[in-house]
């Protein structure tokens, strides 16, 4: 192991060549990638998620190590900036940064602007840092597990993935579940993968080899971002007009941290076992560090007025959470996010199977993932807070003026990938149907995370069924599956129990940034 | 006092919701042809999936039934919007920018198929700046202009990706 984390320092100083003969350091990838991330995660309304998804594309020409170096980095650029705009102008770039609003907006409104985002960056650099040694820790484990999997365990751990719809879609479980099965009937669509027979193709030669990703990808969450961004009443991005001038001590910001040092460690541990859990994703994550930090507390009267725990506490927990989320992708293919499912896909276009070969043979390149998730979180924050008066400019950037552009990158994009019209076609339907999605409450994760794990739900069932008919399978002989089952079963009862409990009234606060 | 739901609503939610029922019947009935082992997952997902958009439609048209059920959030719609004070000027749509925007997608998509990228690409950005974000007439051809030059030279000079020429111009090279 320690031979692959030396490989992968190695390649960090070796060069790519990107486009054409130019070759650059690969150091730099995550510097351009970070810079992408911060871009998209300042931008309320667009993420990270929607730089990755049109970027795509661009790398279909690159080798595997920059595009895993880009996409990593990307995935953890976006975080922190989101708390930009949560503490200048209570409005979060992306929804996990919505808990730092209750004390950072507050902060800012006293004159502690800068304060407030001294401790947000701290926190979230710190707590990233936490995460990724966590994950570092986790690869021996992962390691061992996957060597011991076989169908009936990966058609398990694919269910497991599938009932984090039931998770995403808290508040709308129904439609969550409803969203999984027509993203699993989507997923079925070409070829029959193991009788060959033509499945759900309308008689069409496009539909044989399938839903193609990248159009999904930029469909959902390029194109739909931007129907909604059009069909808003929107004049800005963010709504505001101005931007104001920012007051406070960045030193201070940052020494609070250490002075709040158990609360920290506290809410980076809840992070990264959250984010390990596929599908809880980081608002969660943040708001339950945030209700941590409020129960923690003796003197919690200035929680929600201004108090600097407030802010510490879903940060640290939201950037620790990125390290974790990478356990699963890593170890089985399984997305619990839209970024984590990017990501995913960014590998699979350019030939890496996570699981097996991932964590054997190709070990380096999951240790480039970290270092490029590390450099990330740690420069979004230093540079996030060197040019927070620049950056907070792009909040002010007209609704209209983005737009087209992002459809024009969305569908040429799409188009690059096969030279397809039908591509382009499909990123539209995609495009509008994410959007109806999103205005009728349909959680549009639940649809990706089936279409994506349809395929390994299905080979996996089909082929663990056959070696059970030939009497090669006991299901009752195998621990981890019965260990799976256990936990999926865990995991289908607690959201009813949850919803149940919130209908009773007993404390369950509906977080207040919504999902998606 | 309590709030007291109508029984039966029609709404433009249960519509989607029906819609993607009669969907999701279609490929279940497509499904009927196929061969035992390739239809068997399909049909137990279609299945399960037709019981849930049954049970969503039937929440959808009965705003009673739905208040049951505990699920009539009427600011359900925008849950993905940012918390906090409503600052952004954001509420539910307005149906004509929702619908002037499924236009502008669609203008883009017939021009794309009809005159291909090259020419739909800068086009659309000089009518769509022109008129929606009211730029003058001179920073909108720049901005066609701009894209047009980003698109060649990254995909068509750089990629070596050939961008479709649309319908009209294949027809016309053709002859």
């Amino acid at each position: 192991m320690f031979d692959s984390f030396l490989e992968s320092t190695g390649i960090l100083f070796l060069g790519s060549s990107l486009f054409g003969p130019v070759s650059i350091p690969n150091i730099a990838i995550p510097i351009i990638g970070t810079l992408i991330g911060m871009f998209f995660g300042i931008l309320p309304g667009v993420s990270g998620v929607t730089g990755m998804a049109l970027l795509i594309p661009f790398t279909f020409s690159w080798t595997l190590i920059p595009t895993i170096l880009l996409f990593g980095s990307i995935y953890g650029g976006g975080t922190y900036c989101g708390s930009i705009t949560a503490i200048l102008i209570n409005i979060p770039g992306t929804a996990p940064n919505a808990a730092t609003c209750l004390d950072g907006y507050p902060m800012a409104r006293m004159g502690e602007a800068k304060t407030a985002l001294g401790a947000s960056a701290a926190a979230s650099a710190m707590g990233a840092a936490f995460g990724v040694f966590v994950l570092i820790a986790m690869l021996p484990v992962m390691r061992a597990t996957v060597l011991a999997f076989g169908p009936a365990e990966f058609f398990m751990l694919a269910v497991l993935g599938l009932t984090v719809i039931a998770v995403v879609s808290e508040g709308n479980l129904i439609k969550g579940m409803a969203a999984g099965g027509v993203g699993l009937l989507l997923a079925f669509i070409g070829r029959d993968p193991v009788t060959g027979a033509l499945r759900f193709t309308f008689g069409t030669l496009y539909l044989q080899d399938g839903i193609r990703l990248v159009p999904l990808f930029l469909g959902m969450f390029a194109v739909t971002e931007m129907i909604n961004l059009a069909a808003s009443r929107r004049k800005t991005i963010s709504g505001r007009e101005h931007v104001e001038e920012l007051t406070g001590s960045l030193w201070e910001g940052v020494l609070s941290v250490f002075r709040y040092f158990g609360l920290f460690i506290r809410s980076s541990i809840l992070g990264t076992v959250i984010g390990m859990i596929p599908g809880i994703g980081g608002t969660v994550a943040s708001f339950v560090a945030y209700g941590h930090a409020v129960q923690s507390t003796k003197d919690n009267q200035r929680f929600g007025k201004g108090d600097i725990r407030g802010v510490i506490a879903p940060e640290a927990c939201n950037d620790a959470k990125d390290g974790g989320s990478l356990v699963p992708v890593l170890a089985f293919g399984i997305p619990g996010s839209e970024g984590a499912a990017l990501v995913l896909v960014a590998m699979l276009l350019h030939g890496l199977i996570p699981g097996r070969e991932l964590m054997t043979t190709n070990l380096h390149l999951a240790f480039l993932l970290i270092w490029a998730l590390f450099i990330s979180n740690q420069l979004t924050s230093i540079i996030g807070v060197m040019i927070i008066n620049q950056v907070v400019r792009f909040t002010v950037i007209r609704t209209q003026l983005l737009v087209p552009f992002i459809f024009i990158l969305a569908v040429v994009g799409a188009y690059a990938e096969r030279t397809a019209m039908g591509d382009v076609l499909l990123t539209f339907v995609f495009g509008v149907l994410g959007y109806l999605m999103k205005k009728h409450a349909y959680p549009r994760v639940s649809l990706v995370i089936a279409l994506i794990l349809g395929e390994l739900f299905e080979v996996n069932f089909r082929q663990a069924m056959r070696l059970h008919e030939f009497g090669r399978l006991d299901f009752f002989d195998r621990p981890i599956f019965l260990g799976l089952v256990l936990f999926t079963l865990l995991s289908v009862v607690y959201p009813f129990y949850q919803s149940l409990r919130a209908r009773k009234g007993i404390g369950v606060k509906q977080s207040p940034a919504g999902k998606m | 006092m309590e709030t007291r739901y109508p029984l039966i609503q029609i709404t433009g939610r249960s519509l989607f919701s029906f819609l993607a029922l009669l969907f999701v019947l279609l490929l279940l009935w497509l499904s009927t042809g196929y061969p035992p082992r390739a239809r068997y997952v399909p049909q137990l997902v279609a299945y399960f999936t037709i019981i849930c958009l049954l049970l969503q439609v039937i929440l959808d048209s009965s705003p009673r039934l739905s208040a049951l059920y505990g699920s009539v959030e009427r600011a359900e719609l925008f849950k993905s919007e940012p918390a906090g004070e409503n600052q952004s000027g954001d509420g539910p749509p307005d149906l004509r920018q929702e619908i002037t925007a499924y236009l502008w997608l669609a203008g883009l998509l017939a021009g794309l198929v009809l005159f291909g990228f090259l020419i739909s690409i800068p086009c659309y950005i000089l009518f769509y700046l022109r008129t929606q974000a009211r730029l003058p007439w001179l920073n909108a051809t720049l901005y066609g202009i701009g894209t047009f030059l980003f698109t060649y030279l990254l995909f068509v000079t750089l990629f070596e990706i050939r961008l479709y020429p649309g319908f009209l111009l294949e027809t016309l090279l053709d002859f």
